[in-house]
């Protein structure tokens, strides 16, 4: 009987233990299923407010109407769409009413800018210090981990929050606030459109080469390694388009480089090493730089920028149009230098591979006094390939515009039609 | 005759000892290097500090050489007749470190802090010190992403792909950046990484893992254009996945543990 009552117990005793764990286990997945949502509304809603304060900056850039339509367009448009994200989130009725109140004006105020109501002075003048509170709230509401790996402490109050309201009766309907992200309806679907330039590579005409000829392509391209452990492997039958995957390893590097099958056209190279302290000069450098796109074979490139990191410098190159020297940022190739000795680390030709078409365009003057405000000094001035909205390549005047305040812009602008086909603020 | 020969030898020694002790601060501030625009670490800091320090420059002293800095260099050449060319030089080093003056301790102690500070001479350093700044990633991007997408596309790859080999780790981080300009995808980089079910490292939780320097290392390439998946939008790993579905992708590589697909 003892025994009989020994194992009755000791059987509830484990099916309590395990309820109790499933409870717990079920609990803490809905914590982070909240804590999930509200880091995305908090990050979203500090993305937003970045993209605001970036439209905010370029009505600052321009005086006439019809290059300020855009970037006035875009202030409405997100801080109404940053006014839903607020709603959203569980901050006090308070903070959320001020802010609502604060975009509402912003959104207002640029509407009537581009209707005429409000001269485009005055606007200029006022937000001087509206984008800096954007900038502020933005930081505050950005995504972060810093409390040693833990959650943000923001989303982490967000949920405790959420708890402390609902209470532990409550999970299940915590559990139907967070739905969407413990479901199983995969929202994805198939891929129609790919970028462009990738995409063109299943149009290349070249033979294809063998494994061999790839594998002898790579060793001509980087003589260092040609007694390095080679393996390659052909892409799948579904990728877009034919490649090899060619992986090395020599002592302490070790990477891969992506040829085409169709004509062996490079298409990326990458390397991992330890790195020493050292580092080379600026000017050894841009030699050894020189020297890679010499012996690479892309002699017709211009270096546009580079950035200096902790291992390595970053560099872009531009192809340059033989007839008016403009620079076509679509054909352009990367480098990676090492900063310790200046080895090659990565080349990234994948652009490069399929040169754009690029057709005649007439040069009309603009008159920059009319088109930009004055706050801003126009420093530089060139003749670039971008892409129109219609993803067509236009020849652009690329115009270097300073604000010590506000910061430095590069804006293209249509030779032909002047349309502001891109405004992009440097760092 | 004898004392006359060590008194000018001794005098002799005094003002070599001298010139060079006199001449060592404007030569030994900077490290040999000649700075230019897209340069990055402690002379920019340097640099940067100096020229806030007479008021030159105003915006955050980061050791990141961007326009801010050029431009608030090139003032400082105009202003002190050297050739205006942006470039930090022997010259220009010489000038500025005997106009200006640069508390390094002070400096490092606030950036290695996290601090928000400015340098201004004149005004009492504690008065410049303020609230802790945001963290910074503390590298150079191209202009188009921005810290942030950098910290939360390094989280998203170390609690997705930390085990994986470097090329593996780039090439999750571009899959995050593919699906920004798919059209099938949102267009922010917190909307791809926190879309429901679309990466475990979230719905688990290790989103929340402070990421390592390989990790941020090959997001840093990823934004530089770096694709190692060749325009995949997906990724699985054969082991673990349980949907059925996306073993119907069509599948482009395979790099470490995981499938990457179109």
């Amino acid at each position: 009987m003892k025994k009989i009552i020994w194992v009755i117990v000791s059987s509830v005793a484990v099916i309590f233990l395990m309820y109790h764990f499933s409870v717990q286990s079920q609990n803490k997945r809905l914590e982070n299923a909240l804590a999930v949502q509200y880091s995305n509304q908090l990050t979203s809603a500090s993305e937003k407010l970045t993209k605001l304060s970036e439209s905010v900056d370029q009505t600052m850039l321009f005086t006439d109407k019809k290059a300020l339509e855009q970037p006035l367009d875009d202030v409405w448009r997100i801080s109404s769409d940053i006014r839903n994200s607020i709603s959203s989130l569980p901050i006090s009725n308070e903070t959320s009413a001020v802010w609502m109140n604060y975009l509402n004006r912003l959104g207002n105020g640029a509407v009537q800018v581009k209707n005429g109501k409000v001269p485009i002075e005055e606007w200029q003048k006022n937000m001087a210090g509206a984008r800096e509170n954007l900038l502020a709230l933005s930081d505050q509401w950005a995504f972060t981990n810093r409390d040693g790996g833990s959650k943000d402490y923001i989303v982490k109050t967000f949920v405790q929050n959420k708890l402390d309201q609902s209470g532990e009766k409550n999970w299940k309907s915590l559990g139907n606030s967070a739905k969407a992200y413990t479901e199983s309806d995969f929202p994805m679907t198939a891929s129609e459109t790919d970028q462009q330039k990738k995409k063109d590579l299943q149009h290349i005409k070249d033979a294809e080469i063998t494994v061999n000829e790839a594998k002898q392509r790579f060793v001509e391209m980087f003589p260092e390694f040609k007694d390095a452990k080679i393996h390659i492997t052909e892409s799948s039958q579904d990728a877009p388009y034919p490649f090899y995957h060619i992986e090395f390893h020599k002592g302490i590097r070790i990477g891969y480089a992506d040829l085409t099958k169709k004509g062996g056209h490079i298409l990326s190279f990458l390397m991992e090493r330890p790195f020493e302290k050292t580092t080379i000069n600026v000017q050894q450098m841009k030699d050894k730089s020189a020297e890679y796109i010499k012996t690479l074979g892309f002699t017709d490139t211009e270096m546009v920028e580079f950035r200096e990191n902790s291992i390595a410098w970053h560099l872009a190159f531009a192809r340059k149009d033989k007839n008016n020297d403009a620079l076509i940022y679509a054909d352009g190739i990367q480098l990676k230098i090492a900063k310790d000795n200046g080895e090659l680390l990565g080349l990234n030709a994948m652009e490069y591979i399929q040169k754009e078409k690029i057709d005649k365009q007439e040069l009309v003057p603009i008159n920059k006094e009319e088109l930009f405000s004055s706050n801003f000094s126009i420093e530089e001035e060139r003749l670039a390939y971008v892409e129109n909205k219609q993803l067509q390549q236009r020849l652009a005047y690329q115009i270097l515009a300073r604000n010590d305040s506000i910061g430095t812009y590069k804006i293209y602008i249509d030779t032909e039609n002047h349309e502001i086909l891109h405004a992009e603020k440097l760092p | 005759m004898k004392q006359i020969k060590y008194i000018l030898i001794s005098l002799l020694f005094c003002t070599v000892s001298y010139s060079l002790i006199y001449e060592q601060p404007t030569t030994q501030a900077f490290s040999a290097q000649v700075l230019e625009r897209g340069a990055f670490g402690d002379d920019v800091i340097e640099l940067q500090a100096r020229l806030q320090y007479i008021g030159f420059y105003k915006s955050e002293i980061d050791g990141k050489f961007g326009y801010s800095t050029y431009w608030a260099l090139r003032n400082f050449q105009e202003k002190y007749g050297l050739p205006i060319d942006g470039l930090l030089g022997e010259n220009t080093k010489k000038k500025l470190v005997s106009v200006s003056e640069f508390d390094k301790k002070f400096v490092h102690e606030q950036i290695n802090k996290g601090n928000s500070f400015t340098y201004y001479g004149g005004v009492d350093l504690e008065k410049q010190v303020k609230n802790k700044k945001e963290e910074s990633t503390n590298m150079q991007l191209p202009p188009q992403y921005s810290e942030k997408d950098l910290k939360l596309i390094a989280n998203a790859v170390y609690g997705e792909a930390r085990g994986e080999p470097y090329e593996g780790q780039v090439a999750v981080a571009a899959v995050i950046l593919n699906r920004i300009e798919h059209a099938d995808f949102p267009n922010t980089v917190s909307e791809v990484i926190f879309q429901p079910l679309a990466f475990t490292a979230v719905a688990d939780g290790q989103i929340w893992l402070e990421p390592n320097e390989r990790a941020k290392e090959a997001v840093l390439d990823a934004l530089n254009g770096w694709d190692p998946t060749e325009n995949a939008i997906y990724y699985f790993n054969p082991d673990t996945a349980t949907s059925k579905w996306i073993w119907s992708r069509p599948q482009i590589k395979k790099i470490g543990q995981h499938i990457f697909c179109a």
